[in-house]
């Protein structure tokens, strides 16, 4: 046991060093590499190809490695009847587009044998513990980042990807409250607004602010704070207005206090598209131009770091509370907790990641508008809750990402007219996909009421265990 | 002072008009709260619908075929709701039931949307309520004028029905203890879905008036006048009829005084603003009967 | 009938070269359609999109230097709705547009120019106004006027027009088309000695008759609504219930069958600016008004998406004109490759038919005219009032 596992070690260790080592050292070859390009070209000049050829060597001068590969696809693509992409060019290009992929893994490897290494070196047994979900974490984005420079920022799969990322953190924080303290608040939306709006006001570039307040001379706002500042920033701004809501509206119950934060969400969007903020909020005129993210890991550690905050809150002490008071108000007031100061606190934290949610969601969209943030999307959001399971973080950040990629990518065909054979299908045609999709809610919420996870959460022991158990039951049978 | 009637009667005719027909949609919600404890967020989606199978009716038939058979399928819809979406989650916590309601308030606007393909639809003219007509120095609507007659004339067989009927017992029954009646051997589902189905036929009218005022419908035409006849029955306090209705007529009235004072982008938000205030300093409302939480 | 033998003779032209030229298809060169198909521009989008696949059966194919390409359209509905935007300007970007037309309506348009510059896509604007869609977008061009020029032209002309020294403006709230518009509007009023009120109705109101009676209260003798049609058929059905006799003044958006249906029998004076007129009769329009409308005739589903009747919008004439100029776009590029497009689009020029195409700063097309229009309440048509254009 322990000897295959040194094994292992090893192995994982040299693939590692091998991939590194091999992936940085093809970095510099690229002028070589298209110096051989041209050396094994054999026809004539054409002035298209010169062309792309130069914007090759532009982009390597500029040093945009986005570009860069865009550029020699192109011209590739162009030379492909001339070049042998499959010999050793082929081979080189291969590591050139692939090299930060080939980083990237090994570093993973790497990561994975210095793991291993510590279980087995680990008598306590805590790390042994702690180290297979920390491992997928790393193997999630880890495999994000392989995919990004893989498929292409453009793709379905990277845009379902990183607005399911943001959506799981609205979802959790939804959970938070609605979830873990019982507290039934449709007001999500609103605060999302806020922070969404707070983010794109202080991260617009001064010099495009007349363009983007044209109305308003301008705007008031003058400065501008960096991103991350700004995201900060958002969460506080929700978290404030959740103070100030939450004073009068927490002492309400259940559908009382869902209809009065609807109401307060409501009355967010109007104040934000009123004209007399104008200089402030450009009034309901769009906000844009302001600072976005480029890769698509920026949104999932934001909200990766977010959700294992949540997660922290969740397991602590005030988390316990806050299930108690879900479980049984009068019973946890017995016990000592303070009602009221616990469902702020669970109102406040939840907003406060709901802000940097919304900011994370701005960032996404690239333009930001408040009239964008009615009932509806936190209807949605509820119901991402729902599927995943109340009460479970994991099952909203798996529900979080199937909802996207039903929604925006999966069920899209149903929009477009399909032909099998010469054969039409009928209903396919503009919104039949919306239909599909709340039919399947309502299933879940008629059906399969606990949602994915039920109030559990997922553990890779649990999985394990679980095949390791029908593996047996096979046996057995 | 007649110039100042001139400039503001038609505010009030308008806010009169709309309180009718928040009223007629508010006693759907406030009497099912009153039995279930659930805020139907469907409701405003069934009153959109009603004015959609409206159009499409229209289309093919005459009126005097068409306008009954408007109520009837949206009360059977009404019906079939509940009878899908709420009975099976009888004992379900209440956030359950409630985002069973959300999510068949979704349901139904995408199936709207899809049907319809999200564009705005042309309601029928229903001669005589569509005509013009002039009062004082102001011209609206005959709709305007029968609206508040209507809702008035429709509450009080409601209260009738509710007070002098042996269902209308078994509704007080209900809404008064649930688990007791249930023992006492009313059929509860029964009363159920006789709450669903008044609820619903109000809402068709509620619809048909309204549309005639205002003609375009779209999937989402209902959902504001909804959720306006939802706060119109808290402010009202829930569970009471007359309530629904006053508050209805408030919420109309008050609403048009904001925009007669140029307050337009707080039309929407004044309402909600009203409601919170109601809901913090008199949560049962104006006429509703405090709910004593038991231990 | 002989819309018909039209219609048939005019397959028969799109075929014929197609047989000829059947084996010589090199590729396919994809062109985005990002406009609303349902939502309160839904009826606007689709006429527009209908312009679009017109030329595209006038023109499915283009020239380049190695060979023939057919153009394949790909359409997405953005819903008229800003936070729909984004993810359906994505999904045209997935799925390898070299070139985007639209937005009819300005707003989607902005929400989604900077998903298309991220992609490095041109996108060419038929219909939309505002001049945020361009400012400070490199990658957006445009193929109609502005709104700073139109809401001076509406202001030259309620003045003219109606004499009018006080107007009541009305515009959706969070609507960037309809809050420009009022507002350029408005500065142009003020700016001729005139004076405005204004006021904004959030989505999803039905009920006009108190605006329209603060336009009445205020004195106004004009009612400018730039608004989209699902709002105008309310506010002029209103308006007529009412007895509000003040003439009512709109943008391009309301340059649409809806609107005549709904002043149809009323007694009330709309006025509309709009980019073309159906009567134009240079040849290149007039060749197009005949061709389209039997391209619409033949096909039940096209008439029912042009609002059930053959009366030609303008933006289906920007829409043709729109995809005409993406075709010179490819072509001067000799490719399909949307960094090679971006290089060469500021110089594409094209005389389309409604007028000629030359884009000028920040990727706007020149154009110094506007067609004024009038609602013939009698019958349901336009009347031809008056090319306006204003001294800059």
């Amino acid at each position: 046991m322990k000897k295959t596992r040194i094994t292992l070690i090893v192995l994982f260790t040299l693939c590692a060093l091998a991939l590194i080592i091999f992936s940085l050292s093809v970095k510099d070859s690229l002028p070589g590499l298209l110096d051989r390009m041209d050396a094994e070209q054999t026809a004539t000049q054409d002035d298209k190809m010169l062309k792309a050829r130069d914007r090759v060597l532009e982009s390597i001068r500029e040093g945009d490695r986005s570009k860069i590969l865009r550029n020699l696809e192109r011209y590739t693509s162009g030379w492909a009847d001339r070049l042998d992409l499959n010999g050793e060019i082929g081979l080189e290009l291969f590591f050139f587009r692939n090299g930060p992929s080939l980083t990237a893994l090994g570093l993973f490897l790497l990561a994975a044998a210095v793991a291993m290494a510590l279980s087995v070196l680990d008598r306590k047994g805590r790390f042994r513990k702690a180290a297979p979900p920390l491992m997928l974490i790393a193997a999630v984005y880890t495999g994000v980042y392989i995919l990004e420079n893989v498929v292409g920022s453009d793709s379905m799969l990277m845009t379902v990807l990183e607005k399911g990322a943001i959506f799981a953190l609205i979802a959790v924080s939804m959970n938070l409250l609605n979830g873990f303290t019982g507290l039934f608040s449709l007001g999500q939306a609103g605060f999302m607004l806020i922070g969404a709006y707070t983010y794109a006001i202080f991260t617009i570039e001064t010099g495009t602010r007349p363009q983007v307040y044209q109305y308003y001379a301008g705007g008031l706002v003058q400065f501008t704070l960096p991103a991350l500042v700004s995201i900060g920033l958002a969460g506080l701004a929700a978290a404030f207005f959740a103070f100030l809501i939450g004073l009068p509206v927490l002492r309400l119950k259940s559908d009382y206090l869902a209809i009065a934060t609807l109401g307060f969400a409501e009355i967010i969007r109007a104040v934000f598209q009123y004209d007399g903020l104008g200089p402030i909020t450009n009034g309901s005129n769009l906000l844009r131009k302001f600072a976005t993210y480029d890769t698509v890991l920026f949104p999932f550690v934001i909200a990766g770091v977010c959700i294992a905050l949540i997660a922290l809150i969740i397991n602590s002490t005030y988390g316990r509370s806050f299930k108690a008071i879900r479980d049984d108000e009068i019973a946890a007031e017995a016990m000592g907790i303070n009602l009221f100061r616990h469902k702020q606190m669970a109102f406040v934290i939840s907003s406060f990641f709901a802000g940097i949610g919304g900011a994370l969601l701005a960032m996404y969209q690239t333009t930001v508008q408040a009239a964008a943030f009615t009932s509806a999307m936190t209807y949605e959001i509820l119901l991402i809750v729902v599927i995943g399971g109340m009460g479970s973080v994991t099952g909203s950040v798996i529900a979080s990402f199937l909802f996207v990629a039903a929604s925006e990518w999966w069920l899209r065909f149903l929009d477009n007219e399909q032909m099998i054979g010469s054969f039409q299908v009928p209903l396919l045609r503009s919104g039949f996909r919306m239909v599909v999709f709340s039919v399947v809610i309502m299933a879940v919420v008629l059906f399969y009421r606990k949602g994915i996870m039920g109030d559990r959460e997922l553990s890779i022991k649990r999985l394990t265990s679980r095949l390791s158990l029908r593996k047996g039951g096979l046996k057995n049978g | 002072m007649s110039d100042f009637i001139r400039a503001n009667l038609p505010y009030l005719l308008a806010g009169i008009s709309v309180g009718g027909q928040y009223a007629l949609i508010a006693i759907g919600y406030t009497m099912v709260y009153g039995i279930l404890r659930l805020i139907n967020f469907a409701h405003g989606d069934i009153f959109t619908v009603a004015a959609f199978v409206m159009v499409y009716m229209n289309a093919t038939m005459p009126l005097y075929i068409s306008l009954p058979l408007t109520a009837a399928v949206t009360v059977a819809l009404g019906f079939a709701v509940e009878r899908v979406a709420y009975k099976p989650l009888r004992t379900a916590p209440r956030m359950s039931i409630m985002i069973s309601a959300i999510g068949v308030s979704y349901l139904l606007q995408n199936l709207m949307w899809y049907i319809t393909g999200g564009l705005a639809k042309q309601y029928p003219t229903i001669p005589w309520i569509s005509s013009s007509v002039t009062i004082y120095t102001a011209t609206t609507k005959m709709v305007t004028l029968v609206t508040p007659v209507l809702t008035l004339l429709l509450v009080i067989l409601l209260v009738q029905l509710i007070n002098h009927t042996k269902i209308g017992m078994a509704m007080r029954a209900v809404s008064k203890d649930f688990e007791t009646s249930k023992l006492m051997g009313i059929r509860i589902n029964q009363v159920i879905s006789v709450t669903f189905i008044i609820g619903s036929f109000l809402a068709a009218v509620g619809s048909m008036l309204y549309f005639s005022n205002y003609t375009a419908v779209t999937p989402v035409s209902g959902a504001m006048p909804g959720l306006k006849a939802f706060v119109a029955a808290v402010f009202g306090g829930i569970g009471s009829i007359p309530g629904a209705v006053i508050g209805a007529f408030i919420i109309g009235i008050c609403e048009n005084i904001i925009k007669a004072l140029g307050l337009t982008t707080f039309s929407d938000a004044f309402t909600f603003a009203l409601l919170i205030i109601i809901l913090i300093f008199k949560p049962s409302g104006l006429f509703g009967e405090a709910i004593y939480e038991k231990v | 009938m002989m819309k018909k033998w039209i219609a048939l003779a005019m397959a028969l032209m799109l075929v014929l070269p197609l047989i000829a030229l059947g084996e010589q298809i090199k590729g396919e060169i994809t062109i985005g359609i990002y406009e609303p198909a349902s939502g309160p521009n839904g009826a606007g989008g689709k006429q527009e999109t209908l312009g679009i696949y017109y030329a595209n059966f006038v023109a499915p194919t283009v020239q380049l230097s190695d060979g023939v390409y057919k153009i394949n359209l790909v359409e997405v509905d953005n819903q008229s709705s800003n936070d729909k935007a984004p993810s359906a300007a994505q999904t045209l970007v997935s799925a390898g547009a070299s070139i985007v037309l639209g937005s009819y309506g300005s707003g989607v348009s902005i929400a989604a120019s900077g998903i298309f510059d991220d992609a490095g896509l041109v996108a060419i604007g038929l219909s939309c106004t505002n001049p945020q869609v361009t400012i400070g977008n490199p990658l957006y061009y445009r193929i109609c006027y502005l709104d700073p020029f139109q809401g001076t032209v509406l202001a030259n002309f309620a003045k003219d027009e109606f004499a009018a020294k006080k107007a009541y403006t009305l515009a959706q709230l969070g609507n960037d088309y309809d809050v420009g518009l009022a507002y350029y509007f408005t500065e142009a009023f003020k700016g001729l000695g005139g004076d405005v009120t204004g006021e904004t109705f959030p989505l999803g109101t039905s009920d006009f008759t108190a605006y329209l009676t603060s336009a009445v209260n205020a004195g106004a003798e004009v009612i400018f609504s730039p608004t989209s049609t699902e709002f105008a058929s309310q506010i002029i059905t209103q308006a007529a219930a009412n007895g509000v006799k003040v003439p009512i003044l709109a943008g391009d958006t309301w340059d649409s069958s809806v609107i005549l249906d709904a002043a149809k029998g009323t007694d009330l004076s709309v006025s509309v600016s709009t980019f073309f007129d159906e009567g134009d009769t240079s040849s290149a329009a007039a060749e197009f008004v005949t061709g389209f409308k039997a391209w619409l005739n033949a096909n039940p589903d096209k008439l029912a998406n042009n609002g059930g009747n053959d009366i030609v919008a303008a933006v289906s004439a920007l829409g043709y004109d729109g995809y005409m100029v993406a075709l010179e776009a490819l072509k001067k590029a000799d490719s399909a490759d949307r960094e090679d497009i971006a290089e060469i689009m500021a110089d594409v020029t094209y005389t389309g038919v409604t007028g000629a195409i030359v884009f000028g700063e920040n990727g706007d097309a020149m154009r110094d005219q506007a067609f004024i229009k009038k609602t013939n309440n009698a019958d349901g048509s336009w009347i031809f009032v008056k090319v306006q254009s204003i001294a800059k």
